[in-house]
């Protein structure tokens, strides 16, 4: 059989895969092969290091070459194939714990807005059947723990510059960034060491030239210590731009929910102490 | 007929024969009130126990409210109560001192299920046996070794010894011993054993991997790096994490050693002298030897 050949940019949009077709998305570092039979779909996909020369990868072509053997494989069985697909970007299924790579301060009283941009798990669906064949992540960050070892939360570590201007967010395909907005309200300095950003509340948009994003998170400090109250401010941020809904949140918030925010934090007159 | 009738009067008038029969009614209510109850009071305080701890009070609530019950059938055919658990005392003593173990390992389950040291389902580590817990019973802890053979573990000897739960806490911290040659440059080692570290996703980023030099050894520098990991994802990082540090360790030179031996002959001996041998000759080369009949070389 013939093969149609086509390569597209747009990665998130719905595809027409007929019987015998093989498609490959690359986004950022990931690279997803789906092939459809009447009966079978076989997908594959194979994560590279998530370097920086690779986030801003984005591409959709038909006709491809099968996947290479250490590709990760897994075929689905059924009774009909649908022909339409689609690969859609959801948040990561734990919290993540943010550490600047520079440590931070937010002097008391002070408000301050971080960038945060961190892998999304893809959904890869059938249309028709409104059939979700597996979730994959885009870049599987490493797991880290946020509490004490005898009480706390699997998340996973994130390292991140904590931009404080957009411009200086590079482009990145399989990133969604997160306007953090942290309100120190306490008497004392806060020194971001590590945030808890937990993404499981947030939706995901997609905003101009084609950035995903998610709500902005306020984190509002009003005492000294590790609790702060969290808040979702609906609606895709400002810095979006004109923005679409592409997925919900994986679960739902308490409104003005107290959560440990801070791991750790010193202050600088202690430190020197 | 009339004397029919008067033999069927002159049985229900019999005392014995109603006491008998009362004794009967109430021997199965308790069997049947018992039950009920205990179904209800699990029920109710299902929520707040464990599955032990409810078949526990379970039974403990059957038997006690069909003995209460027992006793008052007995009380119905006449038995006296007081010699009667004056003899149930001596047999309680002549069965305890015969019963003593099993006295002994029903106390230690009662208190096992109270203090919870693990639950079904942890894996522990009792007097060397290390598995799954399957049932906390009363007399005996039964576990699953990892190598499926079922163990069963008197409840005295799990109170008397020492038992590690193996997964009581959330995330545990895998030891890794390590040995490197004298010669390595160990902040260089260091990095690299925190790059493998950083690139394992099942290892957790916080609480930071430990590194300790442990020592100078025979052969090595003794190190050890002590990463942390979720219960589940144990094992799996124990295979890859050491895998992943010999790679490294092969891709950044640096020697893993095994232990050296220096054979000396004595203090005043001489240099062991050492034979050189040459090249093995090759095949083609090689005349063959005359044989003993001097008739192997036919051109000859």
């Amino acid at each position: 059989m013939s093969r149609r050949s086509q390569a597209s940019a747009d990665v998130w949009s719905v595809r027409l895969l007929a019987a015998g077709e093989r498609a490959l998305w690359r986004i950022g570092p990931l690279a997803i092969w789906l092939e459809r039979t009447e009966i079978e779909w076989r997908l594959a996909w194979l994560r590279e290091p998530d370097h920086a020369e690779l986030a801003s990868r984005r591409c959709f072509e038909t006709g491809v070459e099968p996947p290479p053997a250490e590709a990760e494989t897994v075929r689905f069985v059924l009774r009909k194939t649908g022909e339409r697909v689609r690969m859609s970007p959801v948040v990561p299924d734990r919290s993540l714990v943010v550490s600047p790579r520079t440590p931070v301060l937010v002097p008391s009283g002070e408000e301050a807005t971080l960038f945060v941009s961190a892998p999304v798990w893809i959904d890869v669906l059938v249309e028709e059947s409104a059939r979700l064949l597996r979730q994959i992540a885009a870049a599987r960050p490493s797991d880290t723990w946020f509490g004490s070892v005898l009480d706390g939360e699997l998340s996973y570590a994130l390292l991140t510059h904590g931009r404080s201007r957009l411009e200086e967010m590079p482009e990145a395909t399989h990133r969604a960034i997160t306007p953090m907005r942290i309100h120190n309200q306490a008497d004392e300095p806060l020194e971001l060491d590590q945030v808890n950003l937990t993404v499981p509340f947030l939706s995901l948009f997609r905003g101009e030239r084609g950035r995903l994003w998610t709500e902005a998170v306020v984190l509002r400090r009003e005492e000294a210590g590790e609790m702060a109250r969290l808040e979702v401010r609906p609606g895709p941020p400002v810095e979006a731009g004109e923005a679409e809904l592409v997925h919900e949140p994986r679960s739902r918030a308490e409104r003005g929910r107290l959560v440990r925010a801070f791991n750790s934090w010193i202050l600088p007159s202690r430190r020197e102490g | 007929m009339t004397e029919f009738l008067a033999r069927l009067e002159g049985y229900l008038t019999n005392t014995s024969l109603v006491s008998g029969v009362r004794a009967a009614v109430l021997l199965a209510a308790g069997f049947v009130i018992g039950r009920l109850v205990a179904r209800t009071l699990g029920r109710v305080a299902g929520r707040r126990l464990e599955a032990q701890q409810q078949m526990v009070l379970r039974r403990f609530v059957y038997y006690g409210v069909v003995v209460v019950f027992a006793i008052a059938a007995l009380n119905q055919l006449g038995f006296d109560l007081g010699v009667l658990l004056g003899a149930a005392g001596i047999l309680s003593v002549a069965v305890g001192f015969a019963s003593q173990t099993s006295a002994s390992n029903i106390i230690s389950g009662l208190f096992l299920l109270v203090e919870q040291p693990f639950r079904v389902g942890d894996i522990v580590e009792i007097n060397g046996t290390t598995g799954e817990v399957l049932a906390v019973d009363l007399l005996s802890t039964k576990i699953r070794t990892f190598d499926n053979r079922y163990v069963r573990i008197p409840n005295e000897s799990v109170i008397k010894s020492q038992t590690v739960t193996l997964t009581r806490f959330p995330i545990r911290r895998l030891d890794v011993q390590i040995g490197v040659a004298y010669k390595e440059d160990l902040e260089r080692v260091k990095r690299v054993l925190f790059e493998v570290a950083a690139r394992n996703p099942l290892c957790l980023a916080e609480p930071e991997p430990l590194f300790i030099f442990q020592g100078f050894g025979d052969s090595a520098l003794q190190l050890q790096f002590s990463p942390w990991a979720t219960q589940e994802n144990f094992l799996s990082l124990k295979n890859s994490l050491q895998l992943e540090i010999k790679a490294a360790f092969d891709a950044e030179g640096i020697e893993i050693p095994f232990p050296h031996r220096t054979l000396y002959a004595g203090s005043v001996t001489e240099p062991m002298p050492v034979r050189v041998v040459g090249q093995a000759p090759s095949v083609a080369s090689v005349r063959p030897e005359a044989e003993p009949d001097g008739s192997a070389d036919p051109d000859a």
